[in-house]
C-alpha cells in the first residue's frame, strides 16, 4: 500500500491552519472539478485525490492520526494495512490507504470488524450467516442530484475453501442520496458457513466536498462576495448552481452576513422536491486604493451621516 | 442481468442495483433479512425504536436500506452481546445522534 501525501496533494505545509487548508482545497477543486476540468478523466482522478486529502486533514482527529502515521512512514516503504482486509474495493473513489486507515469515521463500529467472524448468528456450531461488509462510496453533488451508475470492484481473498474471486458491480446511485445514506447489495457480503446465507454489502455515501457549496441536508450554502458599493446600491449577481449559472438579485442596503435564497435549486428531499441554495453575503474592503479612490472615500466619509457605532 | 466470465482468472459477476435489492422493504421482509421474528420487529416499532409508531395497526411501516442496516446491527448486538432492548434503544438513539452531529460538524467545519 502506498502512503498518500495529503499535504502535497493540497500544496500546503504540514503546519497549515484549517483556514489555509480550506482555501487550498477550494482553489484546486475549482480547477479540477469534473464539471469544469478540460481533461475529464485526469480531472476526476485529481478531484478525488483532493477530496480524500481534505476529508482527512480537515478533521483534527484524523489529521493527528495521519501526522503520527506519516512520522513513522519510511520513504518507499510498502506498509501492511492495520488489519487484514476481508475484501478489497476499487471504484469507491477512495484509495486503499484511506480505506485502511480512515474509512468508516476513524474506528467507529463496522460490521466487518467482527473479531471472531461469527457475523450476526447466534453462534451455534458450523452454521452461521456471512458478515456484512461496508465501504464508503464517494458521490459528487451532481451525482447525488441526478443519480448515477458506478462500477465497483471487490476482490475477496481465498479463505476457508472459498476460491479468491473478483466481483464487479454496476451500482446505481439513486437520485436524492444524502451524506451517510447506505445502499444495500443483498447477499454480496462475506459468504456464510454451513450453508447459511451470505452477508450484505453496504455502501455508505460520502458526498464529495464541492468548491462552492457546503451541504446541509437538502440545502446548499455558498458565499457571495460583494464590494461595499454593491452592498449599498444592490446588484444582480451571477452565482454558480448545480443547474448552471443563475442570476440572483442582491437588494440595495444588503448587510454583510445576509442570507439570500435561491428556491428549489438544492439537492433532492425525500418527498422529491428540491432544497434551496443559501448565499451568504461577504462584503470585502478594496485594497489597495489609489489616491483618486482615497479621495472619493474621504468625500463619502464627509458627506455621509451614517453612524455604525455610538461613538462614530 | 448477471454475467460470468469463465475464462478469466476470477469469476466476474456483473449485477445491477435493482437485481441486488429493492430500495424499500415491507416489515415481514425486513424482519427476515434482519434475522428476527416479525412480531418482535412489530413490538420494537410499537416501542418507537424503529420506523414510525404503529398508530394505525392496519398500516405497517416499510424499511429502507439505512433502516435495514440499523436492524441488522441491533439484532447483532441483541443476540451476540445479550444486550437488553432498553440498552439497545439507548444505543440506537446515540448512534443516530452521533451521525446527526457528525453531519452538523462537517457542515460547520466547511463554512
Amino acid at each position: 500500500m502506498q502512503f498518500q501525501d495529503y499535504y502535497q496533494a493540497l500544496g500546503v505545509t504540514r503546519t497549515a491552519t484549517p483556514a489555509a487548508l480550506k482555501l487550498a482545497f477550494r482553489k484546486l477543486a475549482r480547477i479540477h472539478h469534473p464539471d469544469v476540468a478540460q481533461d475529464k478523466v485526469a480531472g476526476e482522478a485529481k478531484f478525488k485525490e483532493l477530496n480524500e486529502a481534505y476529508e482527512v486533514l480537515s478533521d483534527p482527529i484524523k489529521r493527528q492520526h495521519y501526522d503520527e502515521l506519516g512520522a513513522q512512514w519510511q520513504p518507499g516503504h510498502q506498509a501492511a494495512p492495520p488489519r487484514e482486509p476481508e475484501v478489497e474495493f476499487s471504484g469507491t473513489g477512495f484509495s486503499d490507504f484511506f480505506e485502511s486507515y480512515f474509512a468508516g469515521g476513524g474506528g467507529e463500529f463496522r460490521t466487518r470488524a467482527d473479531p471472531d467472524g461469527r457475523g450476526f448468528a447466534d453462534g451455534r456450531a458450523f452454521t452461521h450467516p456471512g458478515q456484512d461488509v461496508e465501504a464508503d462510496l464517494l458521490v459528487t453533488l451532481n451525482e447525488a442530484l441526478t443519480g448515477a451508475t458506478r462500477k465497483l470492484t471487490l476482490r475477496r481473498p481465498s479463505m476457508d475453501g472459498h476460491a479468491e474471486r473478483t466481483d464487479t458491480y454496476q451500482v446505481k446511485i439513486p437520485a436524492g442520496v444524502r451524506e451517510g445514506k447506505r445502499i444495500r447489495l443483498a447477499g454480496q457480503g462475506s459468504p456464510g458457513y454451513g450453508g447459511a446465507a451470505p452477508g450484505d454489502l453496504y455502501l455508505r455515501v460520502r458526498l464529495a466536498r464541492h468548491p462552492d457549496f457546503t451541504v446541509q441536508a437538502a440545502d446548499l450554502h455558498c458565499d457571495l462576495d460583494l464590494a461595499p458599493w454593491e452592498a449599498v446600491l444592490g446588484i444582480r449577481a451571477r452565482i454558480p448552481t448545480l443547474d448552471g449559472l443563475m442570476s440572483l438579485r442582491v437588494p440595495p442596503g444588503t448587510e454583510a452576513g445576509s442570507r439570500l435564497r435561491l428556491r428549489g435549486l438544492g439537492l433532492r428531499r425525500d418527498d422529491g422536491t428540491r432544497g434551496d441554495i443559501y448565499a451568504t453575503t461577504r462584503v470585502h474592503t478594496p485594497r489597495p486604493v489609489s489616491a483618486e479612490e482615497q479621495a472619493l472615500w474621504q468625500q463619502l466619509a464627509t458627506l455621509s451621516t451614517f453612524k455604525p457605532r455610538k461613538d462614530a | 442481468m448477471k454475467e460470468t466470465a469463465s475464462n478469466s482468472r476470477y469469476a466476474l459477476i456483473l449485477i445491477s442495483r435493482e437485481e441486488a435489492a429493492p430500495a424499500v422493504h415491507p416489515l415481514e421482509e425486513a424482519a427476515r433479512i434482519a434475522g428476527m421474528h416479525p412480531a418482535r420487529l412489530r413490538h420494537y416499532c410499537r416501542l418507537g425504536i424503529f420506523g414510525p409508531a404503529l398508530a394505525d395497526p392496519a398500516r405497517e411501516p416499510a424499511f429502507d436500506d439505512d433502516q435495514l442496516y440499523e436492524l441488522r446491527r441491533f439484532e447483532h448486538f441483541r443476540q451476540r452481546m445479550r444486550l437488553h432492548p432498553a440498552a439497545l434503544r439507548l444505543l440506537c438513539e446515540l448512534w443516530r445522534k452521533v451521525e446527526h452531529l457528525e453531519a452538523e460538524l462537517r457542515f460547520f467545519r466547511d463554512r
